[in-house]
């Protein structure tokens, strides 16, 4: 009762220290935000890829752009983990033309009816080899929409591909994905090299059962076997990039707890007067305790309440081509992370002032 | 049980503050015993002591030396946490300079005594606002200390030191911020409740006018407890 008496006295005060809060996890949540708006501009693709691990030809030092694997090594990746547990894609970097307008892609063959295949979320899956999917972040930055056609053009000619659909699956390497069939993306990224072309760029394995790396490297020579996040971790800059990105969350984090802190210290020491009352009337250490932890704690969820919904408005207005994804981390990296850090630091103060001497409410001490 | 069992017993009480050079003996060789039902007032000059024998008497300061039993409690051998909760069920006070929280109302600041004590209800609502009208100031219980005059915020202070029925009522100069008439008015109150409700009632002050509403004078100069006196 009295905890919240005090904060409702003090409405100023208390007001300014929870817009503190409130911002401090609208920045927190902003850079969560943007730190995996980027990465899933960097390799949202290859995450939303429905595997638990992915095969690339041992020379390829696990690059999409250099792996090549062989039909012989599908079939026998097959083999090993079952065909149904396996799926194809070939990768290419592509220049997509609609009414003049050019247009880079990361461009993904897939096998379809395999686990490769893309979910659609609106429109139809491709059903014939002059069919592609984009990807939604194509839609939102171009007039390209499904019904649109879209052509793509490799050394020998131009391919016409009427968009039947679009997917959830974000970018790779900053660039929008598209998805067609992997024979016709065989025509286009190897023109003129016919049976003899490469089948697929990887394979993905999604349950292939225990030691699957051990199984299928032993099994099928020349391959490599490596999850999915490892493969991520595998695209150039993606480690570094989420380095700085980490980097920035802790430092965010850890200055933002410093200033929450030492807001709620000055705001307690501030008080001590009153709890020298508290205790000179027989106020324990824990009745104290409590009632400024329930403070901290108002303040914190008040803040967060108010840094969240300023954060998702900022996500709905900010240009779309800004890569910023306000996903339930970020939320929770900002939220709960700034609430600890306010617990922290109620803690800490709590921990300073109920060592008050209660005599100095008689002005003794 | 002896009639001291239920009363106020202090031997030998000491305090010493600072060591070395810079050592203050506040308090010596105080002894005094009060009994149910008693009202005893410590006067002296500032600086006197009053205020630090009062704080031992109720257990906010640790005595250097000697002993302090109420009601067959020994003080000193509680802990920290004993004895705030003897604070907070046994011992009443009324603090010199109010010592109301400024951000709760009159009747806010009588029920903390319940709050701190977990008993924070319908009854003691009820209790807050019975003593709020027996001390006058009924219509003022939801104004905050910084809108109530002198003598209001001392009826405050005095409901609070009363909220929890306390045994031990301990008054530190109630008259030094208000004028002559209010500081009897409130001295008498708290006469007549140590009387009605058979509690020990010890009043320190410099203010020898509130002497006529005391059973007992206990003089204090340089720290010592002089020749008590009766009055009555």
């Amino acid at each position: 009762m009295l905890a919240l008496q005090e904060i409702r006295r003090k409405r100023l005060q208390f007001g300014l220290i929870t817009l503190i809060v409130g911002l401090v996890v609208y920045l927190l949540v902003m850079i969560a935000a943007l730190g995996t708006g980027l990465m899933s501009a960097m390799s949202g693709a290859v995450d939303s890829f429905e595997a638990d691990f992915l095969v690339f030809s041992a020379d390829s030092n696990n690059s999409f752009l250099r792996s090549e694997l062989t039909g012989d090594q599908r079939d026998a990746v097959a083999g090993v983990v079952g065909a149904e547990k396996t799926g194809a894609v070939g990768y290419m970097v592509a220049t997509a033309q609609q009414s003049g307008k050019n247009e880079d892609v990361a461009l993904f063959g897939f096998q379809p009816g395999s686990i490769a295949e893309p979910v659609v979320t609106s429109g139809r899956p491709v059903q014939g080899l002059d069919e592609i999917l984009i990807d939604g972040s194509l839609s939102r930055t171009s007039s390209l929409r499904p019904g649109d056609s879209i052509v793509i053009r490799n050394a020998l000619r131009d391919y016409e591909f009427k968009v039947v659909g679009e997917v959830d699956n974000g970018q790779f390497l900053g660039l929008p994905s598209a998805y067609l069939s992997i024979d016709r993306w065989r025509e286009v990224r190897y023109a003129g090299q016919g049976k003899d072309a490469p089948a697929a760029s990887v394979l993905l394995i999604r349950d292939g059962g225990a030691d699957v790396k051990g199984r299928v490297e032993a099994a099928v020579g020349n391959t490599s076997v490596v999850t999915k996040s490892a493969a991520i971790a595998s695209i150039g800059g993606v480690k570094q990039q989420q380095q700085v990105v980490m980097t920035i969350e802790l430092f965010g984090f850890v200055v933002g707890a410093l200033v929450i802190g030492s807001f709620f210290f000055v705001l307690t020491m501030q008080r001590s007067y009153e709890i020298a009352i508290f205790k000179a009337i027989g106020a324990s250490n824990w009745w104290v305790f409590g009632q400024l932890i329930r403070q901290v704690m108002v303040v914190a969820l008040a803040g967060v309440a108010m840094g969240v919904p300023l954060a998702l408005l900022t996500a709905a207005v900010i240009p779309s081509d800004i890569p910023l994804e306000v996903t339930v981390s970020a939320f929770l990296t900002g939220g709960i992370s700034i609430t600890i850090a306010a617990l922290i630091g109620g803690v800490f103060s709590a921990r300073q002032v109920v060592r008050v001497n209660p005599l100095s409410a008689l002005g003794q001490v | 049980m002896s009639e001291d069992d239920q009363g106020l017993v202090a031997r030998s009480l000491a305090k010493v503050y600072g060591s070395g050079e810079t050592t203050v003996e506040a308090v010596r060789d105080a002894s005094l015993t009060v009994h149910p039902g008693e009202f005893v007032a410590v006067v002296g000059p500032s600086g006197s002591g009053k205020t630090t024998l009062l704080a031992m008497l109720g257990g906010l300061v640790t005595p250097s030396r000697g002993h302090v039993v109420v009601a067959g409690t020994e003080i000193a051998q509680l802990s920290e946490a004993e004895r705030a909760r003897f604070r907070r069920e046994r011992v009443g006070f009324v603090f010199q300079g109010f010592n109301l929280v400024p951000y709760l109302t009159a009747e806010q600041n009588i029920l903390t005594i319940a709050s701190i004590s977990g008993k924070l209800n319908g009854e003691a609502r009820r209790r807050a606002r019975q003593l709020l009208q027996e001390l006058g100031i009924g219509e003022r219980s939801h104004h905050l200390p910084g809108k109530l005059s002198g003598g209001e915020r001392q009826r405050v202070a005095i409901g609070r030191a009363l909220m929890n029925d306390p045994l031990l009522v301990l008054v530190d100069e109630p008259t030094s911020n208000l004028d002559s008439e209010q500081g009897s008015a409130v001295v008498r109150s708290l006469a007549d409740e140590v009387k009605v409700r058979n509690k020990i009632g010890i009043v320190v002050t410099h203010d020898r006018r509130m002497l006529t509403y005391v059973d007992r004078v206990l003089e204090m100069a340089d720290g010592r407890l002089l020749s008590p006196q009766e009055t009555h």
